[in-house]
């Protein structure tokens, strides 16, 4: 990836990108209880690359979830970037979504009627730019990508590797702090899986964004700064 | 972002095309008759040739006329009108005429059918003709009965063919009657002047005509600019109550009074001069409502089932910023596009169905017209049915939790 151009994120407090702070996370139906995370207290420095394992149904997804805004704890709290989240509405929420999140997912989530250049606007469209902004911005990040020649093509016709960069470019087009990767590579073959590693520690070493992914994989794991264990909705050491 | 929505609303459209077709179907096939009924209503009550100044006109064409143990419903007689409704207040001209009624006139062997009305000489001062031939019958034609006729074109074709029709004559029901006049023919449903022949009202030979006070009549009150109605049906009630009675122990009251076309509508089956034009128009407007929701609500239905479709697109539009109101905006923006575009289907159905109806036979004078009125009254329709059918969807799936609907869910 072509990170020269990137902005060096604003690493301000020094310290937590964000921090959760007695985190329980229940669902609950007429019948059944669930307890995807229990008491997580967890601060994730400006800058770090974590990631987070455990089994299937430990609460990794539920743990992303939250640090992006995306769900909120039953009891406890979210500091994003300085400012607990809690009690905030949905607009507030979706413009701190917007304004200091990016997100990867492992199925890459395209939207199959847009193209390239379509899909990594969205972020945008939910800013006050014009559309010749919105285009341009989305066009750098493509070719940040190595995208410049697919920026017409549709999901269905992009590769695995190809769609989960176009994923990438849509995450980090409106230069979020806080980059949240569910299993990025868990449908893609192990050379492909490798290049969105390096293009996700690059973007983590050179643009100073915080990186947390969720991985069942042992290596990219042991890559990262830190790795976070999840058994039961329960952090372990 | 606008533009954004509409490209999203266009590939949509595209991706399931049977639901599309459904959908269509289902706006233009409303629109289309929404249209109809819309245009027929706006000929049918709106001024139009030769009522061309329907909007000042008040018609008498129901009395009710009752004693002890009889009443009498039907139009006013030729004595009524011409004893007690001539120069009221208000009123520039006023003129009587029949109902049309049908007359046989035996041309080269074939018997032809013809719509006749009979009418005075004032009718052509009420009415607004367009004469393509020589001009209309005069009082005096009128009180000498002599037999002169005014003939349409569509009547003049099954007459004479291509030939002019001035001077020459016409058999009916054994009457031989002149052409003085040929106008341009008025179409069928301009209940008071619609005919294909009209002939001075003195000609009528039906006993008793002139000495009737009920029945075989209307009178059209043509008011004078600026006149208030009320004043001029006051004026006749007023005189309805001196009305002398052949026989006082049968009947001794007459009730009755002009309307304006709207009014006509409104009371068609109920009894003269009760009228409730505004509950007839609120009935229309939501019979219209009900027309329109029926469809609405099955777009409804397909507008869910196509919105829960894309919930994995609603999470990720959630997850990158979309507030709830974004994601309202942007199904409400697409569930509009879809119905322009069936309101545009259904106005080009409506307009191929309304000029066919010139194709039926001429004499019927069949003609519709999409006016601009019509036109706007579809867009405002098709805004309407697509925020109806669009909005508590795309409300109810903004509201969806955007983990749920990251995994394509629906709760």
């Amino acid at each position: 990836m072509n990170t020269a151009a990137l902005p060096a994120r604003n690493q301000k407090n020094g310290g937590a990108a964000v921090r959760l702070e007695a985190v329980d996370k229940v669902y609950r139906t007429e019948k059944i209880e669930t307890v995807a995370l229990s008491n997580v207290s967890l601060e994730i420095a400006a800058g770090e690359f974590v990631s987070v394992m455990g089994p299937s149904g430990s609460g990794k997804s539920t743990l992303l979830n939250v640090l992006g805004l995306l769900d909120a704890p039953t009891t406890g709290r979210v500091v994003l970037d300085g400012q607990p989240v809690n009690g905030f509405g949905d607009r507030s929420l979706a413009a701190m979504r917007n304004r200091e999140v990016g997100f990867i997912f492992q199925s890459f989530h395209l939207i199959a009627d847009l193209d390239a250049l379509d899909n990594v606007q969205i972020p945008l469209l939910y800013r006050a730019l014009s559309n010749r902004e919105r285009r341009e911005k989305a066009e750098m990040a493509l070719e940040r990508l190595g995208l410049t020649a697919r920026v017409h093509h549709y999901p269905t016709q992009l590769s695995g590797g190809q769609q989960q960069r176009v994923a990438i470019a849509r995450a980090i087009v409106g230069g979020p702090r806080l980059l949240l990767a569910d299993e990025p590579t868990g449908n893609l073959d192990s050379r492909t899986g490798e290049d969105v590693m390096q293009i996700l520690e690059e973007y983590n070493r050179d643009a100073g964004v915080t990186v947390v992914m969720v991985t069942h994989d042992q290596h990219l794991a042991e890559r990262t700064g830190r790795i976070v264990r999840l058994f039961d909705g329960r952090q372990v050491h | 972002m606008l533009r954004n929505y509409l490209k999203m609303a266009w590939k949509v459209l595209g991706r399931r095309k049977f639901f599309t077709f459904v959908s269509l179907f289902g706006i233009s096939f409303t629109m289309t008759a929404m249209l109809i009924a819309v245009a027929v209503a706006d000929h049918a009550l709106a001024p139009s040739y030769p009522e061309t100044r329907l909007d000042r006109m008040l018609v008498l064409d129901n009395m009710n006329m009752f004693g002890e143990r009889s009443s009498w419903h039907s139009g006013p007689g030729f004595k009524l009108v011409d004893r007690y409704a001539r120069d009221l207040p208000g009123v520039e001209r006023m003129s009587v005429y029949t109902g049309s009624s049908n007359a046989s006139s035996f041309q080269a062997g074939r018997k032809l059918v013809f719509r006749i009305r009979h009418t005075d000489a004032e009718f052509w001062r009420v009415m607004e003709f367009a004469f393509v031939e020589g001009g209309p019958y005069t009082e005096g034609d009128d009180r000498n009965a002599n037999r002169v006729a005014v003939i349409g074109e569509g009547a003049r074709r099954r007459l004479f063919g291509a030939e002019p029709a001035l001077g020459r004559w016409v058999d009916l029901d054994g009457v031989q009657f002149r052409v003085i006049g040929v106008v341009r023919d008025a179409p069928l449903y301009r209940m008071h002047s619609s005919s294909d022949l009209w002939l001075p009202i003195r000609t009528n030979q039906d006993a008793g005509f002139f000495d009737r006070l009920m029945g075989g009549c209307e009178a059209a009150f043509l008011l004078e600019p600026g006149a208030d109605k009320e004043q001029t049906r006051a004026a006749f009630r007023e005189r309805l109550t001196r009305v002398e009675f052949d026989d006082p122990k049968r009947f001794h009251t007459i009730d009755g009074v002009p309307m304006t076309q709207l009014e006509l509508f409104a009371s068609f089956g109920s009894e003269p001069g009760k009228t409730a034009p505004r509950l007839a128009v609120l009935l229309c407007l939501l019979a219209m409502l009900a027309f329109m929701a029926l469809p609405a609500i099955n777009l409804v239905n397909i507008n869910l089932s196509r919105i829960y479709e894309r919930a994995a697109e609603i999470g990720v539009r959630k997850a990158f910023g979309a507030a709830g109101r974004d994601l309202v905006l942007q199904f409400a923006v697409e569930n509009v596009v879809l119905s322009l575009i069936g309101g545009a289907i259904g106005l080009l159905a409506a307009v191929v169905l309304l000029k066919s109806a010139a194709l039926l036979p001429s004499d019927l004078a069949l003609e519709f017209h999409v006016s601009w009125r019509i036109f706007a009254a579809t867009l405002l329709l098709a805004i309407v049915f697509g925020l109806l059918s669009g909005v508590w969807p795309a409300w109810k799936m903004s509201r969806q939790h955007p983990v749920l609907a990251l995994r394509g869910g629906a709760s």
